[in-house]
C-alpha cells in the first residue's frame, strides 16, 4: 500500500474539514451576534482547527511542490497569494477571539478574507491539475 | 508555459466557480452544524425554558434559508463536477496504473474496486445526499424536531464521512487521470480539455 498516498488523502481531508469548521463556524458567529460573545466553548475547537490547517497545509504544499514547479510563474504566484491571505485571515481571527468576549467586527473581516482564501485554493487546485495533465508524458500510444 | 485559450476560458471559469461554491456551501453546512451543536446550547444555557425555545427557534429560522440555499447549490455544483469528470469515473483505474508501473499481472478485484473513482464518487454523492436530507429535515416544518442536538451530532459525523469520500474520490481520479495521460489515453482526460502549452 502506498502510505504516502493514504497520508495525502487523510491530510487533505483534515485540511478541508478544518477549513469547514473555521470558515463555517466564524460565519455563523458573525450571523448570530448574540451567541458570538459566548463562543468560549468554540474557541479551543477554532484554535485547534487553525493549528491543524497550518500543519496539513504545510504537508500538502510539500507533497505538491514538484507540481508547482511545472508552471512556476502562475502556480507560485497563486500559491503565494493563498498563503499570504490565509495567514492574514488567521491573524485576524486569533486577534478577534483572543479576549473572552469576541470582536464581531474583526471576525466579519476574518470570514470575508477566509472566503477569498477558499477562492484562491480552488483556483490553485484547478491550475495545478491542468499543469500536471499537460506535463504527463505518454509512454505508449492507444487508438 | 500554459496559455489560456478563449474557447476553454468560460467553461474553466464556470467549473472554478462551481468548485468554489461547492466548498463554500460545505463550510456553511459543517460550520453551522458545529456552531448550533456547540455554541447555541451554551449561549442559551442561563435562559428559562420558553426563552431557550424562542432563541433556538429564531436561530433555526436563520439557519433554514442558508441550509436550503446551500443544499441547492451543493447538488447543482456536484452535478456539474460529475459531468466534468464522467469519462474518468467508469475507467478501470487499476489496469491503467498497473500498465504505467510495468506490472503484467491483471489487477485483483479489490484493487479494481478501490481504483474505480466512480464508486468513490457514488459513495460521496450518496452520503452527501443523506446529510443534505437530514439538514433539510431539521429545518423543515414549524416545530422543532425532538433531540435536535443529537440529530445535528449525527449529521456532523455523516458530513465528516462525506468530506473524506470527496478527498478519496479526488485522489483516485487524479491518479487514474495522470496514469491515463501517461499511457496516452487522451480521451479519458476531463472535458473540457486543458489549454495547449
Amino acid at each position: 500500500m502506498d502510505w504516502l498516498l493514504v497520508a495525502s488523502t487523510v491530510s487533505r481531508w483534515l485540511h478541508v474539514l478544518c477549513a469547514c469548521i473555521v470558515v463555517g463556524g466564524i460565519f455563523w458567529m458573525v450571523l448570530a451576534p448574540s451567541a458570538a460573545p459566548r463562543g468560549r466553548a468554540f474557541k479551543p475547537v477554532l484554535h485547534g482547527s487553525i493549528l491543524l490547517l497550518i500543519l496539513t497545509g504545510s504537508f500538502n504544499a510539500w507533497r505538491a511542490w514538484g507540481q508547482y514547479n511545472l508552471w512556476p510563474g502562475v502556480l507560485h504566484g497563486v500559491f503565494g497569494m493563498h498563503l499570504i491571505v490565509a495567514l492574514a485571515a488567521i491573524v485576524l481571527v486569533i486577534v478577534a477571539t483572543a479576549r473572552p468576549i469576541f470582536n464581531g467586527k474583526l471576525l466579519a473581516w476574518g470570514v470575508a478574507l477566509l472566503f477569498v482564501v477558499v477562492l484562491l485554493a480552488s483556483t490553485l487546485k484547478g491550475l495545478r491539475e491542468r499543469a500536471v495533465l499537460k506535463h504527463s508524458t505518454p509512454i505508449t500510444s492507444h487508438a | 508555459m500554459l496559455e489560456p485559450t478563449s474557447s476553454h476560458f468560460w467553461s474553466n471559469l464556470l467549473f472554478l466557480i462551481s468548485r468554489y461554491l461547492h466548498i463554500v456551501c460545505t463550510t456553511l453546512l459543517v460550520g453551522g452544524t458545529l456552531f448550533y451543536e456547540m455554541v447555541v446550547p451554551i449561549a442559551i444555557d442561563d435562559l428559562k425554558a420558553p426563552q431557550q425555545l424562542s432563541v433556538f427557534g429564531r436561530a433555526r429560522w436563520v439557519f433554514r434559508w442558508i441550509v436550503w440555499l446551500s443544499a441547492g447549490v451543493l447538488i447543482i455544483s456536484g452535478a456539474m463536477s460529475i459531468y466534468r469528470h464522467i469519462s474518468i469515473y467508469d475507467v478501470d483505474g487499476a489496469a491503467i496504473v498497473n500498465q504505467v508501473s510495468g506490472q503484467n499481472e491483471p489487477p485483483t478485484p479489490r484493487a479494481r474496486l478501490a481504483m474505480r473513482s466512480g464508486w468513490w464518487m457514488a459513495a460521496h454523492a450518496g452520503a452527501g445526499l443523506i446529510a443534505v436530507i437530514v439538514a433539510l429535515f431539521l429545518t423543515l416544518g414549524r416545530r422543532l424536531p425532538e433531540h435536535p442536538v443529537r440529530w445535528m451530532r449525527m449529521n456532523l459525523i455523516i458530513l465528516l464521512v462525506v468530506i473524506f469520500l470527496g478527498s478519496a474520490t479526488r485522489h483516485v481520479r487524479l491518479l487514474v487521470t495522470e496514469s491515463a495521460a501517461k499511457v496516452g489515453m487522451k480521451q479519458l482526460q476531463s472535458a473540457p480539455h486543458p489549454p495547449s502549452p
